[in-house]
């Protein structure tokens, strides 16, 4: 902001530049990047950038661009804030001066806002949130007026959905973002949908959650929106059973697609065992549940083997465990309690046989996965030819091998020589 | 120099791939690695020999890539004269375009600055009765709650840093509570949760910042405690953890939030100390500082949330506290005074207050000529605030 610039240019040129950008807005409707690039010096030409349907901004404008933005933005809200006993309230005067002052003169602003009407005054504000949510997504103040402006119809879901995708492809892991997405998809899922609907915003939300996975590591909120969305439309009474089974298996694929390319990103994770678990209720016996995760501690096996030292994929092996031995176990009880003679037929001792032998079977790949382990890495590690990156990842193999052995001590009291 | 074998290239490829998901901060990082897939290329081809260049690229690459990060060689001591000069001076250039920007948050900005100076025993550092006067500025006396900064919309985040504030400078008396309590009642739902606002989101930081401003303000019984606390429990996870609403992955944020709402409700007994304590203890890293969730970068507010958690849980001495200590020590920045995320970064009020915070509960005695007062483990004021308002928590 250190600009010797005289005011009324600052005023001027924020004012034009609000223009420019609504000029973009209007003519193409497909805009999918936004960003903010470095250019520290402003030449003659504008400093909106428009190319390929990306929109940028040059930095040196957004200093001044922002704090414009924001005065005349508050400008036009309905004076909330009138402090008890203190009514300062001092840029309120309606001032007829024309643009005097600094930029912190909020009198020029409410000059241009005098003369608007209503219908004037709300796009303005439309127009005004977007630069700041384009600018700051953590400003909740803007987001609030939008939602304020959706309920009273002023603007189209489908529109604020593809802007709302344009602040996450310059900040994918804003709060805000996924908040304002949840709560206008909540909004229009309160209202009469017809089938093809549903799966297109369904299909839609999906994949801006997964870009914004994509463009940040372990992005929360994308993942937990993206889980919010599964529970919803699986729980929901408004999607049909056949989609339902749809939305399982293509997000099934797609989880495993993502596991195999991005092995540490534990919230990635977090996502598939909340999917399993949903899966694992269709099952309709104890068998099915095992069949389905012993597959996946297979595929966590050979993920854990070719990338060593990666704490996720342990973790995962963690809730695969977690949730299918003390299913077992249960299974294993419950038969016991049932009979308190001693078990007669062959079938009731083969369920019991069953459920004991998965359980040793378990515990046995357990042991077999923490030996391992140890063994490839020892050797490794205590090899001089051997680079120094290699050792780092086989000294962490080591480390959780051996913490994984305590853990299946502590939950299980299973007992895994780990030395 | 030896070329690298073919299989260890593949074991530094699939190390380097893991720390390039985790870490995309550098600009560097793109062109690195550019390079290095070029490199991985090579190896197809060339089966058992990659270039000595391109190897050293792909060697360099994995270090600055990993999940931790190496500490500078000295620790630098305790600099609490620079801490307090820095908090005073922050955001006296009012027109400055970082202090504008986080406007949104002012509130809580004022609420971590305020209490590191208390921390210092320098709260007069700063015009007590602007501050008040800025407080009562954000108070909305329609809804009962406070809003960040003047222009802005109430939210229970920031009515809670406001009687904070208040609280700690014994002046609650400023503003009108039975409204503030109003406020907070209206946000509980019929399944204990809290929104956060009008607008409905749902978030156990919410619960948190519920629960706190009640306890500050002896008005507990007017939520639905029974209900709170069972919110707080269905947002628990298989590893012990907690995440911002049921289902949602565990946070060692989160947990701190979950873990002192329990405190104040004086439900702690009712989650499993030992699950969660060994989570809490595997965030610790090789640099002695904690991250937040697995595979992330270690930041030093993560040693608050996380040593706050297993203080309240009574399992504090489960981390190596040495080590922590000098990662924290290694987040100041000397010439100007602050703590950041990491060393090296950029300091701020809210990394200061959790860096002294973690420092507070470790009994940290660096500088002999300031002490570090008590800090309370669960509202992250000074201890002596809490004595003197009476409020009696569930720690160990």
């Amino acid at each position: 902001m250190g600009d010797a610039r005289d005011p009324d240019e600052f005023f001027d040129l924020a004012e034009k530049i609000i223009q420019n950008i609504n000029t973009v807005f209007e003519k193409d409707g497909s805009l999918d990047e936004f960003d903010i690039v470095p250019v520290e010096s402003q030449s003659n030409r504008s400093p909106v950038i428009h190319v390929n349907h990306k929109l940028a901004l040059e930095s040196w404008c957004v200093p001044f661009l922002y704090s414009h933005s924001f005065k005349c933005f508050t400008q036009l809200l309905p004076n909330r804030k009138v402090s008890a006993g203190n009514h300062k309230n001092q840029h309120r005067n309606g001032s007829t001066s024309v643009r005097n002052g600094s930029i912190g003169s909020h009198e020029g602003h409410t000059f241009v806002n005098s003369r608007l009407t209503e219908g004037d005054r709300t796009e303005r504000k439309l127009n005004l949130s977007r630069i700041l949510i384009l600018l700051n997504p953590d400003l909740t103040l803007a987001w609030n007026y939008r939602r304020e402006a959706f309920i009273q119809c002023c603007m189209q879901f489908q529109h604020e959905l593809h802007l709302v995708s344009l602040v996450a492809s310059r900040k994918p892991k804003s709060s805000e973002v996924f908040m304002y997405r949840k709560w206008l998809v909540k909004h229009i899922l309160n209202e009469d949908l017809k089938g093809d609907n549903i799966e297109q915003i369904f299909t839609r939300e999906m994949q801006a959650a997964g870009k914004a996975a994509e463009a940040y590591f372990s992005n929360y909120h994308a993942w937990d929106y993206r889980r919010w969305l599964l529970e919803t439309f699986l729980g929901g009474s408004f999607c049909p059973d056949e989609f339902k089974l749809t939305i399982l298996n293509s997000e099934k694929n797609c989880s495993d697609n993502w596991v195999e390319r991005h092995i540490s990103d534990h919230s990635g994770f977090h996502y598939r065992q909340k999917l399993l678990s949903q899966m694992s209720l269709l099952e309709c016996n104890v068998n099915g549940v095992f069949q389905l995760f012993t597959k996946e501690l297979e595929n966590n096996l050979s993920l854990v083997m070719r990338f060593p030292g990666h704490e996720a994929l342990w973790y995962h092996r963690r809730f695969l465990l977690q949730f299918l031995v003390p299913k077992l176990q249960m299974e294993l009880t419950e038969n016991l309690n049932n009979h308190h003679q001693p078990m007669e037929t062959n079938w009731e001792c083969e369920v019991w046989q069953c459920c004991e032998d998965k359980i040793q079977y378990l515990k046995k790949k357990e042991e077999d996965l923490v030996k391992s382990i140890l063994t490839v890495n020892a050797s490794l590690v205590d090899d001089a030819s051997v680079n120094f990156i290699t050792k780092d990842s086989s000294n962490l193999s080591i480390l959780y091998s051996q913490k994984h052995a305590k853990w299946l001590f502590m939950m299980f009291e299973w007992i895994i020589d780990n030395n | 120099m030896p070329y690298l074998h073919h299989k260890e290239f593949e074991l530094a490829w699939c190390q380097c791939l893991g720390s390039y998901q985790n870490n995309k901060r550098a600009d560097t990082t793109a062109f690195a690695f550019g390079s290095f897939r070029d490199c991985r290329e090579d190896t197809g081809r060339c089966n058992n020999n990659v270039s000595v260049v391109k190897r050293e690229c792909c060697i360099k690459m994995a270090a600055s890539l990993s999940t931790d990060i190496l500490l500078p060689d000295a620790t630098p001591l305790l600099q609490l004269p620079k801490h307090i000069e820095f908090l005073a001076k922050y955001g006296t250039s009012k027109e400055d375009y970082e202090f504008c920007m986080t406007e949104f948050l002012r509130m809580s900005g004022m609420y971590w600055g305020l209490t590191a100076l208390d921390l210092m025993g320098k709260l007069d550092s700063v015009p007590k009765e602007e501050v008040i006067e800025f407080v009562q500025d954000c108070f909305d006396e329609v809804s009962g709650g406070f809003s960040p900064a003047k222009e802005h919309d109430p939210h229970i985040l920031y009515t809670l840093s406001a009687i904070q504030i208040l609280a700690t400078y014994d002046e609650l008396k400023a503003i009108d509570t039975t409204k503030v309590v109003g406020f907070v009642q209206s946000l509980q739902q019929t399944d204990g949760s809290f929104f956060g606002d009008k607008w409905g989101e749902v978030d156990i930081r919410f619960t948190f910042c519920a629960v706190a401003t009640l306890a500050l303000l002896k008005q507990l019984d007017a939520v639905n405690t029974r209900k709170a606390t069972d919110f707080v429990l269905s947002c628990q996870n298989f590893d012990g953890g907690f995440g911002s609403k049921p289902g949602s992955e565990s946070h060692a944020g989160l947990i701190y939030c979950a873990v002192g709402a329990l405190s104040i409700l004086k439900e702690v007994d009712r989650i499993d100390g030992d699950l969660l304590g060994w989570w809490l203890c595997e965030r610790q890293l090789k640099s002695g500082g904690f991250n937040g969730r697995p595979e992330k970068l270690p930041d030093v507010c993560y040693s608050w949330w996380v040593l706050a958690s297993l203080s309240i849980l009574g399992r504090a001495h489960w981390i190596d506290k040495k080590a922590l200590i000098k990662f924290i020590l290694s987040c100041q920045d000397v010439s100007t005074g602050g703590f950041a995320d990491r060393p090296g970064d950029i300091v701020d009020p809210f990394h200061t207050l959790f860096g002294l915070g973690a420092l507070s509960i470790m009994g940290y005695d660096g500088d002999k000529a300031i002490n570090l007062k008590k800090i309370n483990p669960v509202f992250c004021m000074s201890q002596d605030v809490i004595d003197r308002l009476g409020i009696d928590v569930q720690l160990p």
